[in-house]
């Protein structure tokens, strides 16, 4: 398998603080990576190293082999789906044109937009009719959290960067949108990378689980073993999510 | 009141609003490009802001006698008067534009990147409509105040009802006086709830809910 998503020793840091020190991660084409980790670890900063929006000082970052330095970050960028930490819903748009947004920078027909938004609307469980024309402000926090989902996900991308995408829902909509990724993962072969402060939904949705700490990987895991590793810091995570049981 | 002088105060009225509505589109054609470079550039911003700030901080009067000898701008008449009132009106749309830009969300701005706009679309996508209801509230400020500070264009020759207050002042005469300021204050009026109505159109749905 290709690699499509490489970090090489990418160092980040902010205020003479290395808030990455070193990290290194590869993702396959098609694999789902989940990244867990403390709060303030680095890893929406590991996210948005993938797509630009932070430069690191040192190391290299490729995209299909391509050095994202060398790169036209506008047309990668529309290519990866985001979902922000943070949902950041464009509040003068309705929850249509959100969803339709990087399609019409895309420059597809009218139509296609159209049909696109209805159907991943209802992917996420918000029925088109009832929810198209409304304004985010008139939503619930889980519904603006699947609003942006569905955003990330209209143009059909090749890479979908999450970042704690699934805060602010109730556990039955949660396991509905767990399961949609995994699905769109068996339909699309997008590749994802998963940022969850919860370690079940990083073993359900990842095939590996890679575990920042202080700005560095201090495991990278399948996702079958991740519970079984023997270093401190992933015994404490495994132990604080109640997963550690059989050992 | 007689059927001429009304026509008068008219015409003057007349004259007052394109004297202020031409110095205000100019200034909004000067100022929200360049508040777009003040938040693009600090290099720009900070020495634009300053300039902008000293100008405000000219007694009115002392700046149409400022204008009058210089060539190409000043002399005697309206034009003149409009440079003045352009002056005046950059600093109120500047600094709106500039806080209205800097004020959106960055997470949203971040999304807009991150999305693969370019910065061009992320301007007229995202960062113009969320600034344009503080940008209306610069042109409200300088539309409101420039009706006032139009009066003193009269001094100069530009017209308007200023040219009415000046003769009450000069005739010791308080019908003149009234006659020009009355129609000004009513003026003001209809510009602060016209252009009100329209930023409140203009405002992002979850502030048009709490502005009602
Ligand atoms: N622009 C910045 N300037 C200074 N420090 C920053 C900046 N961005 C991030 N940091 C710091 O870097 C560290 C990592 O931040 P990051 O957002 O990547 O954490 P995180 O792992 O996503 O945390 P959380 O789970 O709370 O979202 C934090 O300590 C944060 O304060
Ligand atoms: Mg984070």
């Amino acid at each position: 398998m290709s690699c499509l998503v490489e970090l090489i020793d990418v160092r980040v840091v902010r205020d003479e603080r290395a808030i990455l020190d070193g990290v290194s991660l590869r993702v396959a084409r098609g694999e789902a990576v989940a990244i867990i980790g403390r709060s303030g670890a680095g890893k929406t900063t590991a996210i948005k190293v993938v797509n630009g929006i932070v430069a690191p000082e040192a190391g290299t970052v490729r995209l299909d082999g391509q050095s994202l330095a060398a790169s036209d970050l506008v047309a990668l960028r529309r290519r990866i789906g985001y979902v922000v930490q943070g949902v950041g819903l464009f509040p003068h748009r309705t929850v249509a044109e959100n969803v339709g947004m990087v399609p019409r920078l895309l420059g597809w027909p009218q139509a296609r937009i159209a049909s696109a938004v209805e159907s991943i609307l209802d992917s996420v469980g918000l029925e088109p009719a009832h929810y198209g024309g409304r304004y985010p402000h008139s939503l619930s926090g889980g519904e603006q959290q699947r609003v942006g989902i569905a955003r990330a996900l209209a143009p059909e991308p090749d890479v979908l960067l999450c970042d704690e995408p699934f805060g602010a829902l109730d556990p039955i909509v949660r396991r509905d949108l767990q399961e949609l990724f995994v699905r769109l993962r068996r339909e699309r072969g997008t590749t994802m990378l998963f940022v969850t402060h919860d370690l079940a939904e990083a073993l359900f949705v990842g095939d590996r689980v890679v575990l920042i700490d202080a700005g560095r990987v201090v495991a990278d895991s399948d996702a079958r073993e991740f519970t079984s590793l023997a270093d401190p810091i992933v015994r404490r995570f495994v132990d604080a999510s109640g997963l550690g049981g059989e050992q | 009141m007689n059927r001429a002088f009304a026509l008068e105060i008219a015409r003057l009225s007349g004259e007052h609003v394109v004297l202020v509505a031409v110095s205000v589109a100019l200034a909004a054609l000067i100022a929200i490009p360049l508040g777009i470079a003040c938040t693009r550039r600090e290099a720009i911003g900070r020495p634009a802001l300053r300039i902008v700030d000293a100008i405000q901080t000219i007694p009115s009067l002392a700046l149409f006698g400022f204008l009058i000898p210089l060539p190409f701008v000043g002399g005697i008449g309206a034009k003149t008067a409009i440079v003045a009132l352009v002056l005046y009106a950059l600093l109120p749309i500047l600094r709106t534009t500039v806080t209205g830009i800097r004020g959106v969300d960055s997470v949203v701005r971040e999304v807009g990147v991150a999305m693969g706009m370019t910065p061009r679309q992320l301007l007229v996508e995202v960062e113009l409509p969320l600034a344009a209801p503080s940008i209306l509230v610069g042109i409200r400020i300088a539309t409101v105040t420039g009706i006032g500070l139009a009066t003193i264009a009269a001094l100069i020759g530009g017209g308007g009802l200023g040219t009415l207050i000046f003769r009450g002042v000069a005739m010791v005469d308080a019908r003149l006086l009234l006659a020009g300021s009355l129609p000004a204050a009513l003026l003001a009026l209809i510009a602060d709830f016209g252009i009100s109505r329209v930023e409140r159109r203009l405002s992002a749905p979850p502030s048009r809910d709490t502005r009602v």
